[in-house]
């Protein structure tokens, strides 16, 4: 898996097209190095097909795991 | 004398003075306003004082109490709390002056709660712009600072919250943790924190920075302060459908229970990576006190956790952009610089990565609860892993070492928020600057219970100095 992060430069270019103006390379330069580093953190923590799970069931999953097996202190 | 000084330890303890007639709700609030209005030049924790109303509520609050009317558990106690939550025709910020003089028509469902309970309001508490940043700076209104040392950094993005408890002005506030905002505010400033589990208190009316990642709870000066604001602000809520409909427990019968026998968690990984020989020494300290009050010690591997701070990032950069969007396309040079990088992130975020580490969320979390909570009941670690910076540390201008730090303040708290799991925060000592050391005590979903008893006993055998 590459490691290079985002060029500014595709930053600058994807804002331009949100219509979110950049004007210095400063901006760019930060957000790609912040996203760079969030968006290898997901794909390399990816191991297996994500179809079995539904982002509407955050809560519920909470809910399932709040019930403590015998034995733990509640 | 502050409503949080010697002679008054705490809200529960003030909220008894006023219900059985020792103490006004006038005279308690006229001392909170007398404390914020002697520490707002040291710390600049408040954004607006409002005196006149304050006073009105609380002499409405004495009035009712005369005529035999049915009392609230917080009846008459002066409060203040973040400036994120809307309170229907006053002015609401987000810490911000891109929000401009906006005044909400409804009133955010914790504050009608907390007003429902008999408590009232002296004014709204700084905050980082739009909560985006841990260190309590804020370019647009003034950076807040530290209730101890002036010099330190008061913490964010509840700055206001953890100064104006640690100050002692009001006995507790509201604050909002998207990556440790109310738990970093707290370990500085010396006071309990609260982030519990997503969904147990509900967000409607409030400043949403990442709806997936949000958590509103309380901070307070003692244990069992923190547990009467979570359960009168906890419980589900028709206007926010991702709060949960479990039960509300009595949480602060749990801060009265023993910890005999409760397995206190100490991770071998992470947690300590870049924690500091002081914060070490004070983190056994406190795992030595929770022994002495009878908790047993188990050594845990944590899964994961490495990551999730960075998963936590993917979602809180994508949302947090989507909801500035139209600001950003609009008025961008009303950001402050260092905020206008945070809130336009998510630029960079492409779709798929966003919804990926969402998804990504339920199976890691059902790894973290099956291996973690199997081992222990609580797992312990540190707040911060250093000590607390002073200001001009984590100053924009400090240079390439400001970004190591900065994330040194996130490196232990940011995981729970990924995961929603319930995290207490409490004090545990001072390091060799003189400011507080914290421990933070995780547990299994909606297990603030367990959290709060055994964080009382911390407090009963640990007193902070």
């Amino acid at each position: 898996m590459s490691t290079d992060p985002l060029d500014p430069a595709t930053i600058r270019d994807l804002a331009r097209l949100a219509g979110l103006p950049l004007e210095d390379d400063e901006l760019p330069r930060r957000i790609a190095g912040g996203a760079s580093t969030a968006i290898a953190a997901v794909a390399g923590s990816l191991r297996e097909p994500l179809f079995d799970f539904e982002p509407n069931d955050y809560l519920a999953t909470l809910e399932g795991l709040a019930e403590a097996p015998p034995g733990a202190a509640t | 004398m502050s409503a949080g000084s010697v002679a008054v330890p705490g809200l529960v303890e003030l909220a008894a003075r006023i219900r059985d007639g020792r103490t006004s709700s006038v005279e308690a609030t006229r001392a909170a306003l007398e404390a914020a209005q002697h520490e707002q030049p040291r710390l600049n924790c408040f954004l607006e004082i409002d005196a006149e109303a304050a006073l009105r509520a609380a002499a409405a609050a004495d009035a009712a109490r005369a005529r035999g009317a049915v009392l609230g558990p917080l009846h008459g106690v002066p409060l203040a709390h973040k400036d994120m939550f809307d309170v229907a025709g006053r002015v609401i910020r987000y810490g911000s002056r891109v929000r401009g003089e906006h005044r909400p028509t409804t009133t955010a469902t914790v504050i009608a709660r907390l007003e429902a309970a008999g408590a009232l309001r002296i004014g709204c508490l700084n905050m980082a712009e739009f909560a985006l940043g841990p260190t309590g700076h804020n370019a647009a209104w003034g950076d807040c600072r530290n209730a101890i040392d002036p010099a330190y950094m008061a913490g964010g993005s509840s700055s206001g919250s953890g100064a104006a408890v640690g100050a002692g002005i009001v006995t507790g506030s509201l604050g909002s943790d998207t990556g440790g905002s109310i738990r970093i505010p707290a370990a500085v400033n010396g006071v309990v924190g609260v982030k519990p589990t997503y969904g147990r208190v509900p967000r409607s009316g409030a400043m949403r920075l990442s709806p997936s990642a949000d958590h509103i709870g309380p901070l307070a000066r003692r244990v069992v302060d923190a547990a009467r604001l979570l359960a009168v602000v906890a419980g589900a809520d028709p206007r926010d459908p991702a709060s949960s409909h479990l039960p509300v427990p009595d949480y602060e019968a749990a801060t009265q229970r023993d910890i005999a026998g409760v397995r206190i968690g100490v991770p071998r990984n992470y947690f300590y990576d870049v924690a500091t020989a002081e914060i070490r020494s004070a983190m056994e300290t406190s795992l030595a006190a929770l022994e002495r009050e009878g908790a047993r010690l188990v050594e845990v591997e944590v899964p994961d956790v490495a990551a999730m701070s960075e998963l936590s990032r993917a979602i809180v950069y994508a949302e947090a952009t989507a909801l500035h969007g139209v600001w950003l396309r609009q008025r961008p040079q009303d950001y402050t610089p260092q905020v206008r990088v945070r809130a336009s992130t998510g630029i960079g975020i492409p779709s798929s990565v966003y919804l990926e580490s969402l998804l990504l969320r339920m199976p890691l979390l059902e790894r973290f609860v099956g291996e973690v909570f199997a081992r222990c009941d609580v797992l312990h670690s540190p707040t911060l892993p250093i000590p607390v910076p002073r200001l001009e540390e984590v100053d924009a201008g400090g240079g390439a070492a400001l970004w190591t730090t900065l994330a040194k303040l996130v490196h232990n708290t940011a995981p729970f928020n990924y995961l929603g799991l319930p995290v207490v925060a409490v004090p545990a000592g001072r390091t060799g600057n003189g400011l507080p050391a914290s421990a933070q005590l995780a547990g299994r979903p909606f297990a603030e219970s367990l959290l709060l008893r055994v964080a009382a006993a911390h407090e009963r055998a640990f007193p902070a100095a």
